[in-house]
């Protein structure tokens, strides 16, 4: 445990949608920014440093996009560091974000995701996802994996594919069924790119991308931004004085990045770093029975079949049974854990500097009370940030109202 | 030296709703610049203590994997080091066949390998090595079922033709070993 308590006094996203050609990433950087400001009654000059979460050089069509974000937002002459650990760069970077003011270096920090992702665009075809992909491609390995033609839903799959052969589950059913949930939970969000009211019968009817992941069970790559202000405990309680808003305390993070080859881990149907990170932040937290001890949840929903298989290495469930979760619906709103209240990836995008970030927001959100889908009394809440090849980087936030 | 402007009056916040609609209404009108570009480096890259794996498969047909002196444990693709043990490891020739561990059936072509828009992607666990590769296994249509990419299903390396071959991980792939 680190030697001081660290709590999050502000918030604020920017629309997770297919495109904004309006705005550049650092203005949507700026707008996120002044939004978080706000939020905490603080103004620019009250920032000690700042964490950016950015993803992909491609994406932005710039290396070290981090210095324009940090030049355009009002931060020039002070430290400023960029995370990017793919799909988990949002949750890295708040874990980095919390040891700056954990470790008494900073008092008062920024913590700001943002990505573009559709000016990737194919002049051939005149088409973007597939150009999009070519540039997350890339952060495969170069040698051995890339070149045979890599793409996130396929590394995503093989997991879930070993997990039902090993287990006859989850069914097609049960994945099409987070599916709903999800899509379902964004409506109402105006945050979220994909609100939808379906059926199970239109997830098992869209057509399949990476079997048995179906077009309906992948989240969308989103342009937006969001962000979180931390502070340190004596900072923290001054700040929300002023602003009247409740300090969020983080009490638990664990992290913990697997082989970058999947073929070198043992057990395939499970996601080990999954299982590390949150192991390590529930101990950090003394939470012992995550399921009845957590009131809310943010998982990183990239693919339904994922978010079955972190309900396990989660331990919401035991090996083989997370499926009983959705299908019970134990994980829907007004559940005993309700997962991704949000939307989560599938429902709101997937915008992946800021992904990790926007579910922390929504976290604070039901624990400040102020949540569209409110769980009530909500107390402790869960985050959790994926990324990498076959889901190799993982960090899990705990987080609590006083 | 800028113009000292007048003290503008406090901004009021604004709810997240009006926030997103201001935003929203931004981004319907269609009068804003792109143009196109590209970010494109060449390489002519050097595959270092690699070089054996790629030049065996490009020049001789032949698969080599490697074996830790300490652990026995077989690596393929091949690394010089075992990352569990820290002691060197030893060059070894594999045979061409394996197992399926677990794969999936693709129907999203950004494949530079083929132009299949079904592409099978599968873990496959050489006969000879303890780590597996993620590789393609090119099987024809009525082969390419579910059924045929589960736990078990054997498979074997099939070479490209020479004049097709150039030392990469795409010189080969595989076939069902039936």
């Amino acid at each position: 445990m680190l030697s001081r308590r660290v709590a999050i006094v502000g918030i604020s996203a920017f629309p997770f949608r297919v495109r904004h050609p309006h705005h550049t990433y650092y203005r949507m950087a700026y707008e996120t920014t002044q939004r978080v400001l706000e939020d905490a009654s603080l103004t620019i000059k009250d920032i000690d440093s700042s964490v950016y979460g950015i993803y992909n050089d491609f994406f932005e069509r710039q290396f070290i996009p981090d210095i324009i974000v940090h030049d355009y937002v009002g931060m020039a002459l002070k430290p400023g560091t960029r995370v990017t650990t793919g799909g988990a760069t949002g949750g890295y970077a708040i874990r980095t974000a919390y040891m700056e003011v954990a470790s008494g270096l900073s008092d008062v920090v920024l913590c700001l995701g943002v990505e573009k992702s559709n000016d990737c665009w194919d002049p051939e075809t005149k088409d973007r996802t597939p150009e999009l992909v070519k540039a997350i491609a890339y952060s495969s390995d170069s040698e051995f994996v890339r070149p045979l033609g890599s793409f996130p839903a396929a590394s995503y799959v093989l997991p879930v594919r070993a997990h039902i052969e090993k287990f006859g589950n989850p069914t097609e059913e049960s994945m099409a069924r987070v599916s709903v949930k999800n899509h379902g939970n964004a409506i109402g969000n105006p945050f979220a790119q994909s609100p939808m009211k379906i059926t199970v019968e239109d997830v098992l009817k869209s057509r399949y991308i990476s079997e048995p992941f179906k077009k309906l069970d992948c989240c969308l790559y989103s342009e937006g931004a969001a962000a979180m202000i931390l502070a340190s405990e004596e900072k923290a309680k001054q700040i929300c004085k002023n602003s009247g808003k409740e300090p969020i305390w983080i009490t638990g993070i664990g992290a913990g990045n697997d082989t970058a080859f999947g073929g070198l881990r043992p057990d395939l149907w499970s996601l080990t770093s999954n299982l590390y990170a949150s192991k390590q932040c529930y101990q950090m937290a003394k939470i012992t029975d995550p399921l009845k001890e957590l009131d809310v949840a943010e998982l990183h929903d990239a693919f339904t079949g994922q978010e079955i298989l972190s309900y396990e290495d989660c331990r919401f469930a035991k090996y083989g049974e997370g499926h009983k979760l959705i299908d019970e619906g134990i994980v829907a709103e007004g559940g005993k854990l309700p997962v991704n209240l949000s939307g989560g990836l599938i429902g709101c995008g997937h915008a992946v500097g800021a992904t990790g970030i926007y579910q922390g927001t929504e976290i604070v959100r039901q624990l400040r009370g102020e949540a569209r889908r409110q769980v009530p009394d909500a107390k402790k809440g869960f985050l959790h940030s994926v990324g990498g090849p076959v889901t190799a980087m993982c960090v899990c936030i705990i987080m609590e109202r006083s | 030296m800028a113009k000292k402007m007048k003290k503008q009056p406090k901004k009021e916040k604004i709810s997240d709703q009006e926030f997103v609609k201001q935003i929203e209404q931004l981004e319907e009108s269609k009068d804003f610049h792109e143009y196109p570009d590209q970010m494109c480096i060449n390489y002519i890259y050097s595959t270092g203590e690699l070089s054996k794996f790629f030049k065996e498969i490009r020049d001789n047909e032949r698969l080599f994997g490697t074996r830790c002196t300490k652990c026995g444990f077989g690596y393929f693709p091949p690394r010089i080091y075992c990352g569990k043990c820290y002691a060197p490891c030893e060059w070894e020739e594999i045979s061409s066949k394996g197992q399926i561990v677990t794969g999936t059936i693709t129907h999203f072509a950004v494949s530079t390998f083929t132009n299949r828009p079904k592409t099978t992607i599968a873990f496959i666990k050489m006969d000879d090595m303890d780590q597996l590769i993620r590789h393609t296994v090119i099987m024809n249509d009525e082969d390419c079922i579910l059924e045929n990419v589960k736990q078990g299903t054997r498979v074997k390396v099939k070479f490209k033709p020479k004049e097709e071959r150039e030392g990469k991980i795409t010189d080969f792939y595989f076939v069902l070993d039936k």
